[in-house]
């Protein structure tokens, strides 16, 4: 039933083919790099340019430490959120982008200091959210006008291509209801 | 005027008191011109004079700025998460161990750089208390600032403006700033860092109380070891534990007066600037080079704790809930195992709060080693102790939070009343239907028992203990704002609909006794109670909580499970509303020392970790000046009553006491989102005791007294006594109404009068006095005296300091190869002791100047004394008049430095 769902939410919406990159650069600056195909418009709104985006994030206050709401992203996360089914247009994704300050936080994030170096805990959860394929899934996050992160809003995840899709995020993981008692 | 005259009289008496036995000079020493120790440390040791003090002294001190503290770095997430980029980024180890050295370097650096800027009037204070309101827009961003957790934008963009023009003239332009903000530059502002290898003697004040001769000789050899147990804080090579390092600033501020006044601003400041800077300063940038960038990330006020060298305070201590709390991280500070830990009542289920500890313990010890540095073989070690110790409390209340928001949030948005009410409802009429039978009807009759029984004692109107804390918790923005950024939703609605649940359940609890459901035969199983019940309850603490989760999925599906992870969140009607309930408590529960132990304000924290009686005075559970207090009030009475028997003699006196007032509970209050708290006393104040000595009158050797007092003893300080008889009538039974031990009262506080009378063995005195008026004074005066002395011989509440340099106390040790007993009392006073005041002129000029330790001197009166220092074969000449060579006030140019050793004067 699950993977029907994804396979309908990965294959029936909008394709802009665009491939999501969380990068950490030589002078130690966080990105999102999007490379995109030449004739979608993603990269276009964005940056101007034609094939790729480097977008270079702000600082996330408080990102490395062990604060609550870290906690509850690296600890819980599978607990505390789902997917809701929607994936954002290029022209939502564009206007998230340009709008907001944000944060992209991958399986193999810096961020991650709950996780032992070498464990991938945290990487399967947001590919078994993706559907457990190969998808290099990234969450994005807002941040607040002090940098610190308001919310975790959307997670991308990759298909067979290597095109990402941005799908809305739950605050309530998904859940079965029993029946009251006979 | 009088009072206080009277106060410093009765202190110096104190002093004196106790230094009888030693005597001010060194004679005792043989005559002696040369040095003894001729080899001196290399490291000149700059560190602050160590201030001893008692009980007392040390709580009066909480209420001074401080002026050493010691910065524990703990940089393990900063070490996994470089670890991770390293990896990302193709570096080796080399980068993640640079990267931990580099953010030492810029929290140390950055902290001297705001502190001299700060001290060098360069940079304004930024007030804290009342004094905030001078400065109109710092004020309200303050007042806006409240409103929100964490750090507070408005306040980086007005650190930012003030960070900009520093160093010139444009603060007023920013703010009402005036003189009153700044630190008046003194002659020689300085800071020194060092990073600490080991506790040593050199923190022998938190050891001890008076220094001996023992323990001042063994800061001495420290000193002359200094560099085996500390060096300075950029030395890396000395520091091989990456995880965390601790690290002591000491401050030199000459304007003593102006410190007293400023220095609780200036440590406010001093930590807003560097929660600022670190961040988005140039200076930081430069120094985390090539980091920076990276290190802006980090959660900063998490990663660095101060805490006062000694008693003194880096902020001033208030009697709320985020300073108690914090405070409260001491106990983690301390040599402790886990099972001890468990035991703390942060762990509790239904904690008593930081507030507790005062009521069960309001004469802690202190300056006795309390925070076990002694127990660790490196100040590593310790640190990594109290790492480790916060890192799992931190760890354990996050999770309870974190779990109980989400669970709460999860039956109320899938679940809410109407279904948990249905399916009690339907497990109710299958109980009665069934006639309770099967295993699986007894397993829901348990469950019901301890639905009714957690809801009833946790929520009912008039039984509840929870139900004051919930209006308490509505009005606290903290947690709020926490369960909206891991729910999106605000805390009263999770208190709503709780309150509604519990109405529901307890309606239901109602209809459930006239069914009889628990008629017999019925017995409980305790075990099955909540936790958190059990604990309330005190049931048997040696029987292990048993969920009954697991012998109910057997017979049913659950209500509420996690799809991906199949986790059962809640099974039944009952357990679901249960879970809600403990949720709630556990909310509640983490709520009480969850500023101590998380990072909700954005502010660097500041615990008085080794002053116990910082929190103890600011609540007003000890005063310093109360032992003073009344034995000023016990000799003036003697005085009194000596002056009214010399004109009124009769058999019949009064004494009065000023009774020492105890703290029994606390009351609480929310003053701008924080929790404020109130003390509430035992009821006295003052103890009277009538005494009517029959002796003389009615040839009886007995002395009537009555007293609130069952122990009074007016006499006691003269008398042999004899055999007493004794009868008290109490106010009332001991009817104990309390809600856990804080709210015990003293069974004392009860007696309302007690009768004894005293066959007296040495009556004779009495009777002749009443006799002869002459002599009735002097009984009172006698009194008075015998009773001062006894009073001032209290080591522990009568304020006692002493104060030690350790470098003028190397110089005598260096002198004499060790520490005369004559000289301990001259260096406890900070002073120095050498054989003669020429020498010590020259010596301390010299040492202070040039920062080098002298080996020998040779006085050369009206020509050139020559000073020896190791590493030079030549002396450093000193000019030194004929005349008036102790008194003089040399100068660093009286001194000529050879020129073959000037290389060893130049800074590195």
């Amino acid at each position: 039933m699950k993977s029907i769902l994804l396979f309908l939410i990965l294959f029936s919406s909008q394709v802009f083919g665009a491939e999501f990159l969380d990068k950490w650069t030589e002078t130690l600056n966080h990105e999102l790099v999007l490379n995109c195909s030449e004739e979608e418009g993603l990269c276009q709104n964005i940056c101007n340019k034609a094939d790729q985006c480097k977008i270079k994030q702000t600082t996330c206050r408080d990102c490395i430490g062990t604060n609550l709401f870290m906690s509850h992203i690296f600890q819980s996360f599978l607990e505390s959120y789902s997917l809701t089914g929607r994936e954002l247009s290029e022209a939502e994704v564009s206007d998230y982008l340009i709008k907001n300050k944000f944060v992209s936080i991958s399986g193999s994030s810096p961020f991650n200091v709950f996780d032992d170096v070498g464990s991938n805990r945290f990487e399967r959860q947001l590919t078994s959210l993706c559907g457990g394929m190969d998808s290099f899934p990234l969450l994005l996050g807002s941040l607040k006008k002090n940098g610190a992160i308001r919310s975790i809003d959307f997670l991308i995840c990759h298909d067979e291509m290597g095109t990402g899709r941005v799908m809305e995020l739950s605050h309530l993981p998904d859940v079965i209801i029993g029946a009251a008692l006979h | 005027m009088f009072r206080e005259i009277l106060i410093t009289l009765l202190v110096s008496m104190a002093f004196s008191l106790n230094a009888f036995s030693e005597v001010d000079d060194i004679d005792d020493v043989e005559d002696q011109n040369y040095w003894r120790l001729t080899e001196t440390s290399n490291h000149w040791l700059d560190l602050n004079r160590l201030r001893f003090t008692n009980r007392a002294s040390c709580a009066k001190d909480s209420r001074r700025p401080t002026e050493s503290t010691f910065i524990l770095v703990d940089n393990l997430n900063l070490g996994r998460s470089l670890l991770r980029l390293s990896k990302r980024i193709g570096k080796n180890g080399e980068f993640t161990k640079n990267g931990v050295y580099r953010f030492r370097y810029t929290v140390t650096a950055l902290t001297k750089l705001i502190a001299q800027e700060l001290m060098h009037g360069e940079l304004p204070l930024l007030p804290t208390g009342p004094e905030s309101t001078f400065l109109p827009t710092y004020s309200n961003i303050l007042k806006e600032c409240a409103k929100e957790v964490g750090h507070c934008a408005q306040l980086d963009d007005y650190i930012r403006k003030i960070w900009e023009t520093r160093k010139g003239q444009g603060h007023s332009n920013i703010d009402n700033f005036t003189g009153v903000q700044f630190l008046t530059k003194s002659p020689e502002p300085r800071t020194s860092c060092h990073y600490l290898k080991q506790f040593s003697p050199l923190e022998a004040h938190l050891y001890g109380t008076k220094p001996d001769v023992d323990t001042l000789e063994e800061i001495a050899k420290t000193v002359h070891k200094n560099g085996d147990y500390l060096t300075s804080c950029d030395d890396f090579n000395s520091q091989t534990d990456l995880k965390q390092a601790i690290y002591q600033l000491d401050l030199r501020f000459l304007n003593s007066e102006e410190w007293e006044k400023k220095g609780f601003h200036f440590w406010h400041s001093l930590k807003i600037y560097l929660s600022w800077a670190f961040r988005e300063s140039d200076e930081a940038m430069q120094m985390a080079y090539p980091y920076g960038e990276f290190f802006k990330n980090i959660d900063l006020e998490e990663s660095i704790y101060f805490f006062s060298n000694g008693c003194h305070s880096l902020e001033l201590p208030e009697c709320s809930r985020e300073s108690l709390s914090i405070n409260s991280l001491r106990f983690l500070a301390q040599s402790a195992d886990r099972k001890e830990l468990a035991q703390l009542d942060m762990f509790s289920y239904t904690p008593q709060g930081p507030s507790s500890d005062i009521v069960r313990n309001d004469r802690p010890d202190v300056n006795l080693d309390i925070l076990d540095f002694a127990e660790f073989e490196s100040g590593d070690a310790w640190a990594s102790n109290f790492r480790e110790n916060l890192e799992r409390s931190r760890g354990f209340v996050k999770l309870k939070l974190s779990k109980a928001i989400t669970s709460l949030n999860l039956v109320q948005e899938f679940l809410g009343v109407q279904k948990i009410l249905n399916d009690l409802e339907k497990q109710k009429n299958r109980l009665i239907s069934n006639g309770m039978n099967s295993e699986e009807d007894a397993i829901y009759r348990q469950e019901l028992y301890y639905l009714c029984s957690e809801f009833r004692v946790a929520m009912d109107e008039k039984l509840s203990f929870l139900r004051k804390d919930l209006e308490f918790l509505r009005q606290q923005t903290t947690i709020n704002s926490i369960s909206t950024s891991l729910t999106n939703k605000d805390l009263n609605q999770l208190i709503s609909y709780t309150s509604e649940l519990s109405n529901a359940v307890i309606n239901h609890c109602d209809s459930l006794e006239k069914s009889k459901i628990w008629s017999e035969p019925f017995i409980v199983d305790k075990k099955g109670l909540a936790p958190w019940y059990q604990e309330f309850a005190r049931i048997n603490q040696n029987v292990a909580p048993h969920d009954l989760s697991n012998d109910l999925v057997k017979h049913r599906v659950p209500l509420l499970t996690l799809k991906d992870k199949k986790n059962v969140i809640c099974i039944s009607g009952a357990h679901c509303a249960r879970k809600s309930l403990s949720a709630l408590i556990d909310i509640s529960a983490s709520l009480q020392y969850i500023e101590g132990l998380l990072n909700l304000s954005g502010k660097i924290k500041s615990p008085d970790l080794v002053n116990p009686y910082a929190e103890r005075v600011a609540c007003r559970a000890y005063d310093p000046w109360g032992k003073t207090k009344s034995t000023i009030f016990d000799f003036l009475q003697n005085i009194g009553m000596a002056a009214v028997s010399a004109y009124v003699p009769t058999p019949i006196y009064v004494d009065v006491k000023l009774a020492n007032r105890k703290v029994i509970s606390f009351n609480q209050m929310v003053k701008d989102g924080n929790v404020y708290f109130d003390p509430k006393f035992d009821k006295r104040k003052i103890q009277a005791t009538l005494v009517a000595d029959f002796g003389p009158l009615l040839s009886t050797p007995c002395m009537v007294t009555v007293s609130g007092d069952p122990n009074a003893r007016p006499t006691g300080y003269l008398y042999l006594d004899g055999i007493t008889t004794q009868a008290c009538h109490q106010r009332e039974n001991n009817n104990v109404n309390a809600y856990g031990p804080a709210d015990v009262q003293s069974n004392d506080s009860n007696v309302t009068a007690c009768v004894s009378c005293t066959i007296s063995l040495v009556n004779i005195a009495s009777t002749a006095s009443t006799y002869n008026p002459a002599i009735r004074p002097l009984f009172f005066l006698l009194k008075g005296v015998v009773g001062l002395v006894s009073n001032l011989k209290d080591p522990h509440n009568f304020p006692r300091s002493w104060e030690v340099d350790p470098n003028r106390l190397y110089s005598s040790y260096r002198k004499f190869g060790f520490i005369p007993k004559s000289c301990a009392r001259r260096i406890r006073d900070d002073k120095s002791c050498l054989k003669a005041y020429c020498e010590t002129n020259i010596v301390e000029t010299f040492e202070s100047n040039f920062k080098k330790y002298v080996s020998d001197v040779t006085i050369i009166k009206g020509g050139k004394s020559k000073i020896w220092i190791n590493g030079c074969d030549e002396p450093v000449l000193a000019n030194i008049p004929y005349f008036g060579c102790a008194t003089t006030k040399l100068q660093k140019k009286d001194f000529e430095i050879p020129s073959s050793c000037k290389h060893l004067f130049e800074a590195k």
